[in-house]
């Protein structure tokens, strides 16, 4: 078995550097701090996984997961019901549009990974015990799922542990558990309490006193930490829903840590500041890689009236899937949890959808998140989202999975403009744009592409970035790019790209000059005209082919500016920072000075 | 009348109040019940309601408090904050696929009771009317496999979750049973 995929994000950096660093005289060293992983808790901004944006979130809805509505609410019944190979292949489905890879295989290996070997690596998946046998708790078949994938990359059943170290859960789960039935949940038995997971230690949080953990998980013993929490509606101390009328994720560590003095109690953390912060706490998010790298919401039956010790009320029919669980919680709660339409036959009482209102957004702004910022992604089982192959940002303007702005050329040859990717037509490239925010928000390369700027929120490859339909160097460009470059409408500053027809007249631009572009999404070359479009960086270039990432300009180079700039360094997903923009800026810079001593040939 | 006379005649005194108190259970003016007396006050035996028997898998327990907590969690709060002393929780099978799961509280007197019903009957928005009691008394809302009924008799607070009879969206199929279970729990508040 491999060990630690992690080397990935390495490799990556090491593309970035060679493609951009080295212009600008970064080290790659420096790169390797910028995006290095907390091992110390949250901290804004911060990655869970450098190949998945947080703020993605998959949903997916398949009412074939359920054979038919459970008779009753006990737990049995309800398992029962549960048809766990759709469960699965669903799960499949969602790890790879979380991760936009075209194989199951590769999306669960990008997901999960450990610095140790496969062998020797711990998991805990967190459960709830809560209540009694009627209550609504996740379903025994995505556990088995997320063994199974876990046993296939090498884990070994016996390092594998549900636990809730708050209500025992055991009875519920061991039923379902075994070491070596392949038909049942390969792992150690349930822990019962903390027992499974070195007991308890103290911890000293600032907005709850007396409070232990889970010993293993507080020293780092566990490697992986995987979160599944039912979808159920929370009405809080003394019935003020001040939790944002949820538990889902977030809650539902209310159980890996706990009251130190009173058993099976969690009443000191019962506060909104305490559930933010046992949330960053380095033993959830801590750790090289971030320990949590996968959070689940089981909403296939939902709590809507009946609160977190209650039994369902309403079938959803629905899995959500991401990586932050902030961020997973406020759209499951804001797409299901509150959807009335989806819980009609028992909505959130209206006190709970009050409160949730000025509550919810907390889950994002105390986690440095706006409003704007996630990105739910659901879709029907049937008709799962395209995937964006990798690295095809270039010709067929794809964007790729990976593709896009890459260090050379169009589409990139190494990716990362990936998931989001720019380049893309429309979405492939991807909703977010990794790429794109790469080069960033700040950066210049980054800039140029989209409408709001590869770095901006839609980014490169997004709907509207570059190689998309409405081009990079959007509207309202600004950037380096090219103050203006945009060209509105349709291409962009884009360099080029992005289609169209048409264009105006890039306004903006250094060297802006023209007009009628052809197409060319994806920043793939422009295939028409000469004139092509100015680009987007600067509006330097001119007929040439770009890449996707948008702007750029010059033949073989690739979009976000300069060659690969913002985007191929950027990558994936990853949120934008002050060190891309640098890069992306310094890229820039290099090209410029390149094209003045002579050695940058524009044409194509 | 000698000092051991005395003594027995209080011995019998206290006997008779701690008496009156687990007879009279959530009588405001009787010693306060302890959980465990108060739980076997309301306590169903097995087909006490023909067909209906305690769920193996289930265990009957009684909290005093907040250690409800040990149970619901944070929830607790919404009855500890109003007035929930103790808390009996007992999970009923019965003819399948039904199931029924009790929790009766304790809120001291009867105006407490009545606050936690009267906010829980709002916050639920429960409409499900159960003939012959009246909606100030017992009422419901409907879930996807039965309903939630909520009740208050005298200081003893109620919830009953029902499951197994289909979404009450039409005629009310639970509510039979319901009735069953609120004559029997009237029956138990003395």
């Amino acid at each position: 078995m491999p060990a630690n995929p992690s080397p990935k994000r390495r490799d990556f950096l090491k593309t970035a550097a060679a493609g951009a660093a080295g212009a600008v005289g970064l080290s790659a060293l420096k790169f390797d701090k910028l995006f290095a992983q907390s091992t110390g808790g949250w901290v804004n901004g911060m990655p869970i996984n450098p190949a998945i944006d947080n703020k993605r979130v998959i949903c997916c809805h398949d009412t074939k997961m359920l054979t038919s509505t459970p008779a009753n609410n006990s737990f049995t019944t309800t398992n029962n019901a549960v048809d766990a190979a759709v469960v699965a292949s669903n799960l499949d489905e969602m790890a790879m549009q979380l991760a936009q890879k075209t194989t199951a295989a590769e999306a669960w290996g990008t997901i999960f990974r450990s610095s140790k070997p496969w062998a020797s690596t711990r998991v805990a998946m967190k459960t709830n015990g809560i209540g009694g046998t009627t209550t609504n708790r996740p379903k025994w078949a995505i556990y088995k799922k997320i063994c199974d994938v876990l046993v296939g990359l090498g884990v070994q059943p016996a390092n594998i542990v549900l636990f809730d170290a708050c209500d025992d859960a055991s009875s519920y789960y061991n039923p379902y558990i075994s070491l070596t039935d392949s038909t049942k949940i390969r792992a150690a038995q349930t822990s019962v309490r903390a027992a499974g997971m070195g007991g308890f230690a103290a911890v000293t949080l600032t907005n709850a006193t007396a409070i232990s953990i889970a010993a293993d998980l507080n020293s780092g013993a566990i490697d992986i930490l995987v979160n599944v929490a039912a979808c159920k509606m929370h009405n809080g101390t003394g019935g003020k829903y001040s939790y944002g009328s949820c538990t889902l994720c977030m809650k539902n560590h209310l159980g890996t840590f706990t009251d130190a003095s009173k058993a099976q109690h969690s009443d000191n953390l019962h506060n909104l500041q305490a559930l933010f912060e046992i949330n960053k706490h380095p033993a959830i998010l801590g750790g090289t890689p971030v320990r949590q790298q996968l959070c689940i919401v089981d909403a296939l039956l939902s709590n809507g009236a009946s609160g977190p010790g209650g039994g369902w009320d309403n079938r959803t029919d629905r899995l959500v899937m991401g990586t932050f669980a902030p961020i997973v919680d406020y759209l499951s709660a804001t797409n299901i949890l509150l959807n009335s339409t989806l819980m009609a036959s028992s909505p959130i009482p209206q006190a709970g959808i009050t409160a949730a209102a000025t509550i919810l957004p907390q889950f994002l702004t105390s986690f440095g998140y706006a409003a704007t910022d996630p990105q739910w992604i659901a879709y029907e089982a049937s008709s799962p989202l395209a995937i964006n192959p990798s690295g095809t940002g270039g010709t067929s303007g794809t964007g790729g999975t990976t593709g896009a702005g890459g260090t050379t050329g169009s589409g990139g040859t190494t990716a990362r403009g990936g998931t989001t990717g720019s380049g893309g037509t429309t979405r492939t490239g991807g909703n977010t744009a990794s790429g794109g925010r790469a080069g960033g928000n700040t950066a210049s390369g980054g800039r140029a592409g989209g409408n709001t700027g590869m770095g901006g929120t839609s980014a490169n490859g997004g709907t509207s970035a570059n190689g998309g339909t409405s081009a990079s160097g959007g509207s309202s460009q600004t950037d380096t790019g090219g103050t203006t470059a945009t060209v509105g409408t349709t291409s962009a500053g884009g360099s080029s790209s992005t289609g169209g027809t048409a264009t105006t007249t890039p306004t903006g631009g250094t060297s802006a000059s023209t007009t009628s572009v052809a197409s060319a999404s994806g920043g793939s070359p422009i295939t028409g005209g000469t004139n092509s479009a100015a680009s987007a960086m600067g509006g330097m270039a001119t007929s040439a082919p770009s890449a996707s990432g948008g702007s750029r300009m010059t033949s073989t180079t690739a979009a976000g500016g300069g060659p690969g700039s913002g985007c191929s360094v950027a990558g994936g997903g990853r949120p934008a920072t002050r060190w891309g923009a640098m890069l992306a800026l310094g890229a820039m810079v290099a090209e410029k000075l390149r094209r003045l001593v002579g050695n940058g040939d524009h044409s194509s | 009348m000698g000092i051991g006379t005395t003594r027995a005649r209080l011995t019998v005194l206290s006997l008779l109040i701690g008496f009156n108190g687990l007879a009279c259970g959530s009588s405001p003016s009787s010693a306060p019940l302890t959980a465990d007396a108060f739980g076997a006050q309301y306590k169903f035996a097995d087909n006490e309601i023909s067909g209906w028997t305690q769920d193996p898998s289930d265990p009957y327990s009684t909290y005093t408090g907040e250690e409800y907590v040990q149970k619901v969690d944070g929830a607790a709060g919404a009855y500890t904050e109003k007035g929930c002393r103790v808390t009996m929780y007992q999970s009923l099978v019965g003819p399948d696929p039904d199931l029924c799961t009790v929790l009766a509280m304790d809120f001291v007197t009867d105006t407490q009771a009545n606050t936690m019903f009267t906010w829980k009957k709002q916050d639920q928005n429960a409409t499900i009317v159960i003939p012959p009691y009246d909606a100030s008394v017992a009422i419901a809302s409907s879930t996807l496999t039965g309903m939630n009924v909520i009740a208050h008799f005298k200081a003893s607070y109620f919830e009953l979750a029902l499951s197994g009879f289909g979404a009450q969206t039409g005629q009310c199929t639970a509510c039979p049973v319901a009735v069953q279970f609120l004559d029997m729990l009237k029956s138990k508040t003395k």
